[in-house]
């Protein structure tokens, strides 16, 4: 790699955020840029995953992308060599992520790494749908542990169980062997996570890589729809949400749900009692569990709540439902048009090659890449969603662990102490609980106060989308897909693209033109507020938020690809969206009448509200 | 005596050697039951009886086989085209061609010259074949195809062929009389993509009035790549479109006007219209079954609900003869993979 005269500024600079100071106590030593690593982390290009972390993270959270960074680092690396490339290291500066693929440079390894992936990625494919079950076993068990996990109390004088039971050990040595399983469940999860991930992405840019070659201009999202359209976890929440929306009618009590849309427990507390009621009552419980498990952001965060935990995002589309059904219109998704959609587009490209030779090697990247399409779709269901729900919530009873121990205030300060620091507080909560005497605390309580103004201070801050000095090449294959890192991105980034305050470009994820009102949306708590036919602009949508996407008519958002959940679901309903603008919900804001073109990328904003 | 004049229907042979390349595209497009206005055809055989009856072959060798400077070359073709509007047709190709006008009841038609040989070497260098676009009356339909005649000699074909050795006399057109539509908006489509020969789109370009403008290269069409398979948009551009020609129903002639700013500043066709149009190129391909080069307009009205017309349809020659590069590919999914992992991004051009 070699400098360019154009770089972005070193990423060693030491300066903070303004009102930020102090910042760095927050995380460990290892994700932070040191002036004693000058030589190595200054020569390197860096860029901001606002993908999977656009907010300032939260001390503890850091540990979902410790987790994925290793995970995907162990697989790249040392399980299914890719040849040129290691795994994706990571910093954090000013509470964001920055991250910088990791090349291979000896020529004779890389060669040995390729020779040993062909091996051990074709395993992999030739079993991958019995794989693939054993993983969800797998994933299923994980998930399970967590959730049967006991975090104990500290009683003032154990249970007479542990005499009688002769099990010798304390509750507060099971409380630290707690923390350190839960802790343990999240990076195996994360091994699992990328146990297929990878080769799945691999077989997919495989595919997108020939269409591009022999269809220069075909769009990504159109060899997407080549191979989505199996029936995947994904949508499985909301068609639960539509046969409660279907109950609720036919059971005659749609009216006092519509009615109760702001208040969902009291609307249960109040139906709960009546025949039609519990049956709809016991429905719901049904469809909780597993499907509830259902984040309102990513799920790397502690605090993007899932259904589970707050209903009012399931109760919107629950009503909307019953209002569709009301008026008589279809809530079903067209699945049966999306695999005959599948199948045309797929026979007309196919005819388009020149020659039999070229279609057999297409049908065998598309078959490869159809075979890897549900673990692509599912796996997030399993991780960021399931998992991460139950994971988020045992560590709240950490929390109150340590609010009863006096150590924080609240259950959700546990989030403001990284994953260290918590074990540390446990081990000081309980090596006093043992001994009798008083410890001398270290303040935590004034340690969080702190971070939480340091927090708010690095949230006003805008991270720069690059450090460092820019490569001639990059040899990562994962970076361009799922980062989209391009010659074209790193223009934009340094301010080549053109600065029209009211046009924005992104990824054309899903076709068609539409105008309309703009409602600009940071946060699944805030999704009540979007009227019919309204334009969602936001950052970064989740599945759970699937639920508008029966309201809107198109979708604009900051963030994402053409695999990202906006740009899946805006297919699904056949809505335009634009993702990834970078800055959509900062150039819009509600009110202002946009015009969206899936085909191209480009926002116009028409008229300012 | 072979038929000099021909209407073009489904059942008309389409042999180039008697209907030019315009004739037999024309053939093709009514086949497929395309919008195509009707037209008829003055054929090769009706030129070439007329030249040899009148003695112009001769004439025209004689005129032409010395010219060899540029200037020579250029008094030459002026005198052969003075020569062709002098010497009167046959009695019954003036009279027959009035009476297949007369079947237009004196409404504008185009009177194109359609070359035996457009996809050839003689074509590109003589190709500049003169069209004329509201042409009306019988006489003045006689008169317009001595004209296309004259045209297969300006001053580079005439270098052409004094430096490849081609003898005129076995050079020949036929003339296509087509109905005129008083375009709004016309362009062309390739049904592929010109700058990377991408077949799966379909490249439309698009200007006010009537497309001469564009094929001379005096505008700056709008223009659309519309993904073949999916019909949705891959590219819009509007461009400058400055001039356009068009009709002036005073003069009774087509002029060149400037366009307004604000007609310049926005598309001149609707994002439907240039579906359609591209639909309907992606029909005529399939069914053809090759690439096309095609010519289209659009009738007079309101945007969006204006009549799309097909006026001309040749294959594509530019990629459709280029012999495709073979590409390495590894045996198996795994090796491809392989070959594309060590593929690196270059970041800089």
């Amino acid at each position: 790699m070699r400098h360019d005269h154009r770089e972005f500024r070193d990423p060693v600079l030491g300066d903070d955020a303004e009102g930020a100071e102090g910042w760095e106590r927050m995380y460990p030593a290892y994700m932070r840029f040191s002036p004693e690593n000058r030589d190595d982390e200054d020569a390197t290009l860096w860029f901001w995953d606002s993908m999977h972390h656009m907010e300032a993270l939260p001390p503890f959270d850091m540990i979902s992308h410790e987790a994925w960074g290793v995970g995907l680092g162990e697989f790249n690396s040392r399980i299914f060599p890719v040849p040129p490339a290691y795994g994706i290291d990571q910093r954090i500066l000013n509470g964001y992520l920055y991250i910088r693929p990791v090349a291979v440079s000896d020529v004779e390894w890389i060669g040995e790494r390729a020779r040993l992936f062909a091996e051990r990625a074709t395993y992999y494919y030739e079993n991958w749908d019995d794989l693939f079950e054993k993983w969800k076993e797998k994933m299923e068990a994980v998930i399970r542990e967590v959730e049967a996990l006991e975090i104990p109390d500290l009683p003032r004088l154990e249970d007479e169980k542990i005499v009688t039971g002769a099990t010798g050990v304390s509750s507060g040595h099971l409380l630290i062997g707690a923390y350190d399983k839960l802790i343990e469940s999240i990076f195996l999860a994360y091994q699992y996570h990328f146990e297929m991930l990878n080769l799945a992405y691999a077989a997919y840019l495989n595919l997108l890589t020939f269409c591009k070659e022999s269809f220069p201009g075909i769009k990504d999202e159109t060899i997407v729809q080549m191979v989505a359209g199996n029936e995947i976890l994904f949508f499985r929440p909301d068609d639960e949400i539509k046969a409660l929306a279907r109950l609720a009618i036919e059971l005659g009590i749609h009216e006092e749900l519509t009615d109760g849309a702001d208040d969902p427990q009291a609307t249960i507390a109040r139906l709960a009692g009546t025949p039609e009621g519990d049956q709809w009552i016991a429905r719901l419980e049904a469809a909780k569990e597993p499907w509830f498990n259902f984040s309102g952001g990513t799920g790397l965060y502690h605090h993007e709540r899932s259904w589970v935990d707050d209903l009012t995002v399931p109760w919107v589309a629950l009503t909307g439902y019953i209002g569709k059904l009301l008026a008589g219109e279809s809530i079903d998704r067209p699945t049966q048009e999306i695999l005959a959609r599948r199948e045309r587009v797929t026979s007309e490209y196919r005819n388009l090659l020149p020659n039999d030779e070229e279609r057999v090697i297409f049908d065998q990247n598309v078959d490869l890449a159809r075979l890897v399409d549900p673990y692509v779709e599912d796996h997030n269901f399993y991780i960021e969603n399931w998992f991460h729900t139950i994971f988020w919530n045992k560590m709240r009873d950490v929390g109150d662990r340590l609010v009863t121990g006096g150590f924080i205030e609240d259950r959700e300060d546990v989030f403001m102490l990284n994953r260290w620091e918590v074990g540390q507080a446990l081990f000081e909560m309980v090596f006093g609980w043992a001994t009798g005497a008083r410890k001398r605390h270290t303040p935590w309580k004034a340690e969080i106060s702190d971070r939480k103004r340091i927090l708010a201070a690095l949230r006003g801050w805008t991270p720069p989308p690059a450090l460092g000095p820019i490569p001639d090449e990059i040899s990562e294959p994962f970076t361009v897909l799922l980062w989209g890192i391009t010659t074209d991105r790193i223009k934009v980034w340094l301010g080549d693209g053109d600065d029209d305050p009211d046009a924005l470009r992104g990824v054309p994820a899903s076709p068609g033109v539409r105008e309309g009102t703009a409602r600009v949306i940071r946060d699944a708590s805030q999704l009540s507020e979007v009227v019919q036919d309204e334009i969602l602009v936001c950052p970064i949508t989740a599945p759970a938020w699937g639920a508008i996407f029966n309201k809107i008519q198109a979708a604009v958002s900051d963030i994402g690809g053409i695999m990202s959940h906006a740009a899946i679901v805006s297919r699904e309903y056949g809505l335009p969206a634009v993702v990834g603008t970078g800055n959509g919900t900062t150039k819009i804001k509600t009110g202002d009448r946009i015009r969206v073109d899936g085909d191209t990328g480009l926002v116009t904003i028409l008229e300012r509200a | 005596m072979s038929e000099q004049i021909i209407w073009l229907t489904p059942s008309t042979p389409p042999d180039p050697a008697v209907l030019g390349g315009k004739g037999v595209g024309l053939v093709r497009l009514i086949g497929l039951e395309a919008p195509v206005p009707s037209a008829f055809v003055v054929t090769t055989g009706a030129y070439l009886d007329h030249i040899r009856r009148t003695g112009l072959d001769e004439r025209i060798v004689a005129i032409s086989s010395g010219a060899e400077s540029v200037e020579e070359q250029a008094r030459a073709s002026q005198e052969i085209e003075e020569l062709f509007l002098s010497t009167p047709l046959s009695p019954e190709l003036a009279d027959g061609l009035r009476e297949a006008y007369g079947r237009y009841d004196d409404a504008p038609v185009a009177v194109r010259s359609s070359a035996t040989a457009e996809d050839t070497a003689e074509a590109s260098f003589a190709g500049q074949q003169e069209s004329y676009l509201w042409v009306r009356g019988g006489d003045s339909v006689v008169e317009h195809v001595a004209k296309v005649w004259a045209s297969l000699f300006t001053p580079q074909a005439i270098a052409y062929r004094v430096k490849n050795g081609v003898d005129v006399r076995e050079v020949s057109m036929a003339v296509v009389v087509q109905e005129m539509v008083e375009s709004s908006v016309a362009g062309v489509m390739l049904t592929l993509n010109p700058t990377t020969g991408d077949a799966s789109e379909i490249y439309v370009e698009a200007t006010y009035g009537l497309g001469l403008g564009l094929v001379s290269g005096e505008v700056t069409p709008d223009s659309f790549g519309v993904d073949r398979v999916t019909l949705g948009f891959r590219s819009r551009a509007v461009g400058s479109k400055e001039k356009a020609y068009r009709l002036d129903p005073e003069a009774d002639e087509v002029v060149l006007r400037i366009v307004s700013d604000e007609d310049r500043a926005v598309a001149c066709v609707t994002d439907d219209e240039a579906l359609a149009i591209a639909r309907m190129g992606k029909s005529v391909d399939e069914r053809l079954g090759s690439r096309q080069d095609i010519e289209w307009a659009l009738g007079p009205g309101e945007p969006g609900v204006r009549e799309l017309f097909l006026l001309q349809t040749r294959p594509e020659t530019v990629w459709s003869n280029r012999v495709a590069t073979k590409r390495a590919r590894g045996a198996t999914p795994v090796d491809r993979i392989l070959a594309m992992m060590q593929t690196p991004m270059r970041l800089h051009d």
